[in-house]
């Protein structure tokens, strides 16, 4: 967003996704709110590969990209590696298995109160027929009046 | 929701928002199914879903034949998010009204 311009900053996800923090409402227009709420937990991610990452989550981006830190993955030749620090794309990834201890209710509340707000928002007024949406009769006669008095003034 | 619009049905988004909160039924690419309680999905098709049922099929070799042949295998996760750019469709719980 704002901190491409600003070439001090290596840690760019991290800085874009606090940002967008300070207006909520975005955020929760689409299912990434949740991520943002399980930040500092611990989940697995089974990408397209087979391949499972379980790990704590530093951060995601607006696109779904997280970071994990102290990962571990297991391909599907049960292979382990383990990482500091690893940066999942987010078009690699298939599921996100979500611990159950966490509560997803009062969130996805306000997720679906978000959504209903936004949608009343953008809902059109309903207008009565036969009525025209500018008072075409007042100004009709403003302007007649206005050349009323010009034509008085001609004479 | 507004209480006039819960029954209808305007947009195909529509008819995952009156499967909410009811298990469904997702066919996923690479020969992958589920079967969960959907809690949440946003426009992109990314859906959360609960006691979900996995199901894929698997290539497997008969042992005492050496023939291949096509199983599958089940698995049971509490709870999921699905990424909508893998979902192939989404079938809602039959209704009988």
């Amino acid at each position: 967003m704002n901190d491409n311009n600003n070439s001090n900053n290596s840690i760019g996800v991290g800085k874009t996704f606090s940002s967008s923090n300070t207006r909520q409402p975005k955020e929760f227009k689409t299912l990434l709110c949740v991520f943002s709420a399980l930040k500092g937990t611990q989940i697995t991610i089974q990408l397209r590969s087979d391949t499972e990452f379980y790990g704590t989550i530093e951060n995601v981006d607006k696109h779904l990209n997280i970071e994990l830190s102290d990962a571990r993955s297991t391909n599907k030749f049960n292979q382990i590696i383990e990482y500091q620090l690893i940066l999942v794309q987010s078009r690699n990834i298939r599921y996100i298995h979500i611990p159950d201890r966490i509560d997803l209710n009062n969130l996805l509340f306000i997720y679906s109160k978000t959504l209903s707000d936004i949608k009343k928002k953008n809902q059109r007024t309903k207008r009565k027929p036969g009525t025209l949406p500018y008072k075409a009769d007042d100004n009709d006669s403003d302007n007649d009046n206005d050349e009323d008095i010009q034509k008085e003034e001609e004479e | 929701m507004d209480k006039k619009e819960e029954g209808t049905v305007e947009e195909p988004l529509d008819l995952i928002r009156l499967s909410l909160d009811e298990r469904i039924f997702v066919k996923m690419r690479q020969d992958r199914e589920l079967k969960g309680k959907l809690h949440a999905y946003d426009q992109h098709l990314n859906m959360i879903l609960s006691d979900v049922e996995e199901t894929m099929k698997v290539v497997q070799i008969d042992s005492d034949t050496g023939e291949e042949f096509i199983g599958t295998e089940k698995r049971n996760i509490k709870m999921l998010f699905v990424r909508g750019d893998g979902v192939i469709l989404i079938s809602p719980p039959l209704r009988t009204s």
